[in-house]
């Protein structure tokens, strides 16, 4: 894993930034409808069942403060990292098994084209800030949810809500929940490209490869998840 | 442009190993690499061009030595073998499956290689315009669009335009219908002058027309390896079938 970030940093300074426009669409154009409808629920089901338990004590319009700190520090990352891992992950093992595959990454080495710069780094880049500005547009969307379930069960208007919210809210949230994205896009990056790159003779190798490759990643990505977070409330404990 | 090949070693799977315990091919002639199937051929010839096993790892279990042109071609990381553009530049490859690049023109599939090895634009195109008319075959067709013969001569139009030294040449006239294979190997037959030509081969019109040295391989090791001129019964048994397995018996 290191090894593939390690060249995707030195191959990003010489990459062409076309190459990792296209990648960049590619990655985060077509996961976007998926992550903002699912950030979207995720915080209308976080203010229901918080508000469920909130009522009983009379307190009601702390369920805004707890979807905006919750969604923007946790849950809107892992939720990215999770459709990501799944998605532009088993996409970067295939298609770069596919290049295996067919014969493609062997000649690119016999002529010299340097895999580093035209394939990995474009991708991994790509994958990386993909997952940072989905995990944005996740805090977004799931923050309107929020809102939306409030005004409508709750009865708490947008302004009261959004005050509430931004109230609630600190430049450490957003720097923990971007900070965390960015490892978890770095990790699926490095598994799809890692298994994407094994030798394999035939279909079924492509296929294990990219089971494990999304697999290995959701893993990586949970695990991670707890470290990071222990650091963060140690941090700011 | 001698490749000189002492003690190598490679288990490639638990069922096959390659043990060549000493092979020299000569410089500016055309050795043609016989054999039955899965007898190692394409494996040797992958370690002569520098593209075997996965892009990251380097295969634990490979030992020994090849030496070409005083560079010993085994020690050289896939970084500096791509900063001394020696493949491409020095040592083109066609290999069995093309390996070509999908969704380009048979133009791109040459020009992109060629302007990474520092070539211009203009400089590239006009060396893939010449490739390709070598090989007869048109510049702006989608390789999605070739048909087998025409891949594999896109395959060497794509090895021959940076101007190698040595080509190695994996079964590249399988698979072309009789025209276009007696153009190719005359194709090749002109680009043997003053070159290194390696070729993993099954058909023995390339070895009667193209070949001075053959190497005979079986089950990993070579057999017989030596000029035409000598192994002339060799060859004829070989073609009529038998397997040549009797030169290195004391391989482990």
């Amino acid at each position: 894993m290191a090894l593939v970030l390690g060249r995707s940093c030195r191959a990003g300074l010489c990459m062409r930034p076309s190459d990792f426009l296209v990648q960049l669409g590619a990655v985060a154009l077509s996961a976007l409808p998926l992550v903002g409808i699912a950030a979207l629920f995720a915080g209308m089901v976080i203010a229901l069942t918080s508000s469920l338990q909130l009522a009983k004590l009379g307190q009601a319009p702390l369920v805004a403060d707890i979807v905006a700190v919750s969604l923007v520090q946790e849950l809107a990352p892992i939720f990215t990292a999770l459709i990501m891992a799944g998605k532009a992950g088993a996409g970067l093992a295939s298609e770069l098994g596919m290049v295996t595959l067919s014969g493609q990454a062997q000649a690119m080495r016999a002529l010299s084209l340097d895999i580093d710069r035209e394939l990995i780094a474009p991708r991994v880049w790509a994958c990386i800030w993909g997952t940072v500005l989905l995990t944005i547009a996740a805090m977004f969307m799931g923050l309107i949810g929020g809102m939306l379930l409030g005004g409508a069960k709750l009865g708490l208007s947008p302004v009261h809500y959004m005050n509430r919210m931004i109230g609630a809210l600190e430049p450490q949230h957003f720097a923990a929940g971007l900070i965390k994205s960015f490892g978890f896009g770095a990790l699926i990056a490095a598994y799809g490209v890692r298994f994407g790159l094994r030798d394999k003779s035939d279909a079924a190798a492509l296929g294990r490869h990219t089971m494990s490759a999304v697999v290995v990643a959701l893993f990586t990505v949970l695990v991670a998840d707890y470290v990071f977070t222990s650091f963060i409330v140690a941090a700011f404990a | 442009m001698t490749f000189r090949i002492t003690e190598l070693r490679w288990q490639v799977s638990p069922e096959f190993t390659l043990a060549v315990p000493s092979l020299t091919l000569p410089a500016e002639r055309t050795t043609a690499i016989l054999g039955r199937s899965a007898s190692g051929k394409s494996t040797l010839l992958s370690l002569l061009g520098r593209v075997e096993g996965s892009y990251f790892e380097r295969p634990e279990s490979l030992s020994g030595s090849i030496v070409f042109d005083e560079l010993e071609l085994l020690a050289l990381s896939e970084r500096e073998l791509l900063q001394r553009k020696l493949r491409g530049q020095t040592i083109g490859f066609v290999f069995q499956r093309e390996g070509l690049f999908p969704g380009r023109s048979a133009r791109d599939n040459i020009t992109w290689p060629l302007t990474a090895l520092g070539l211009s634009p203009s400089e590239a195109a006009a060396r893939a315009d010449q490739a390709l008319a070598d090989v007869g075959l048109p510049a702006d067709k989608n390789v999605a669009t070739l048909s087998g013969g025409e891949r594999k001569r896109l395959a060497i139009a794509r090895a021959i335009a940076p101007s190698p030294r040595v080509l190695l040449l994996d079964e590249p006239l399988t698979g072309l219908d009789p025209e276009a294979l007696q153009g190719l190997r005359d194709l090749l037959q002109r680009l043997a002058s003053g070159r290194t030509l390696v070729m993993v081969t099954h058909q023995r019109e390339d070895v009667e027309q193209l070949a001075d040295h053959l190497v005979f391989m079986d089950h990993g090791r070579v057999t017989r390896a030596g000029p035409r001129a000598e192994l002339g019964d060799t060859l004829t048994r070989f073609f009529a079938g038998q397997a040549i397995t009797d030169s290195h018996p004391e391989v482990p």
